[in-house]
């Protein structure tokens, strides 16, 4: 073999190395594209997952904020109102106070005092009397008279107290129903804060599974880069090995077709020597003779 | 105070209306006593034969036991007396109501 030849050889077996190289570089990229595929979709799903448990969480904590809101308008109210009792109760207190003194001046109820007095009015409009009788009524009635508007005031008073008792039952009533709805709204509300732990916990663990796919995606991709560098650097080899099997090519078949050329102008000049002499020529002197006016011409 | 001034109203009325019972009571009384003074002449004047029967005795013995009939009360001077007394106390009590309702009055404006 020529030395142009194994040159050629050498290039050659090179080249069709790196190709190999360059396929298996290929197979494993693919390899690893499945890979990234695969966790992508995986990454992918969970994101979506999280997306949907965030919504969920936010919509739970939302709903808690309101019962909150309204435990806490309700607990307002609430503290209004037993405000309101409690002043009701302290009028009441100053009322029974102010009754009872009342009565202790008026001396009798007023029903009674009516009584009397309807009997001293009697007497004294009706009946006849020395004037000094007539008189002493007269200072009963008076008396009487004051002691009714006493008595009647007293009265008054007692209404009042049991008016504003029965609005002090009313208003216990209203802060037991008030109770029992701040009871049930904060429990409702608590239930809502307890999903909302819930699912946020299985946010995080959803998350930390989202974020260890992507971290393994990451790796991937950094695995990935040393393949993809080295198939860039290895198709530029192979181009660069391609035009130097191409150069050596075209080299070995220039040196290849001279040889041969040279080969054919001693066969032409044995041929025409032989048939100048007479010497018996073969066909393929013939053939060389023939095409000799070709390379004659050529040269 | 306006409600003592009405009591004081109240009395002085009663006592007007007594005193106006006792006053055509005391009327009746007088008149019955001046009836009874005419039918005893006109009886005297008929046994002594001055007179006899007649329509102005008849006239005034109708009108006594009319009265009589109407003043169920034992007619006597006693009980004239009683009345006119009555009508005395009346008519001081009506003075001291009277007054009494004055002051009121005066003590109101006051």
């Amino acid at each position: 073999m020529t030395k142009l030849g194994k040159k050629f050889d050498e290039l050659s077996t090179d080249l069709d190395g790196k190709i190999a190289r360059l396929k298996s570089l290929f197979s494993r990229e693919e390899k690893f594209w499945s890979e990234i595929k695969k966790l992508k979709a995986e990454r992918n799903n969970l994101n979506v997952k999280v997306k949907e448990l965030s919504s969920k969480g936010k919509r739970l904590r939302s709903e808690r904020d309101k019962l909150n809101e309204e435990v806490a308008s309700l607990k307002n109210k609430r503290a209004g109102i037993i405000e309101r009792i409690k002043t009701l109760r302290d009028d009441v207190k100053g009322s029974v106070s102010e009754k009872k003194s009342l009565n202790k001046d008026a001396g009798a109820l007023s029903t009674k005092i009516i009584f009397r007095l309807n009997k001293v009015f009697n007497r004294l409009l009706c009946e006849e009397m020395p004037l000094e009788k007539e008189q002493k009524l007269f200072e009963d009635a008076i008396s009487m008279s004051q002691k009714l508007d006493i008595a009647l005031k007293a009265d008054k008073i007692h209404s009042s107290i049991l008016s504003k008792y029965s609005e002090i039952a009313l208003l216990e009533s209203e802060v037991n129903m008030i109770s029992d709805t701040i009871r049930s709204t904060a429990s409702e509300a608590e239930k809502k804060h307890m999903e909302s732990l819930n699912v946020y916990s299985e946010l995080d663990a959803v998350r930390k599974q989202s974020d260890d796919f992507h971290t393994q995606l990451l790796s991937k991709y950094e695995e990935l880069k040393p393949i993809r560098d080295e198939i860039t650097l290895l198709k530029d080899e192979i181009k660069s090995s391609e035009d130097e099997v191409d150069a050596a090519y075209d080299t070995l078949a220039k040196s290849r077709e001279t040889s041969v050329k040279k080969k054919m102008a001693e066969k032409i000049s044995e041929a025409k020597e032989k048939f100048k002499t007479g010497k018996r020529i073969s066909f393929d002197d013939f053939r060389s003779i023939i095409a000799s006016d070709d390379i004659i011409t050529e040269d | 105070m306006d409600n003592i001034k009405q009591l004081c109203g109240f009395i002085v009325e009663k006592h007007k209306r007594f005193l106006s019972q006792y006053k055509i009571e005391l009327a009746n009384l007088d008149r019955i006593l001046v009836l009874q003074e005419e039918i005893d002449q006109f009886n005297h004047w008929i046994t002594s034969g001055e007179l006899s029967y007649n329509e102005k005795k008849a006239k005034a013995l109708a009108e006594l036991n009319s009265l009589v009939k109407n003043n169920p009360k034992k007619i006597s001077s006693k009980r004239l007396e009683g009345v006119r007394s009555k009508i005395s106390d009346h008519e001081a009590a009506l003075q001291y109501w009277d007054a009494r309702a004055g002051e009121v009055a005066h003590d109101q404006i006051r």
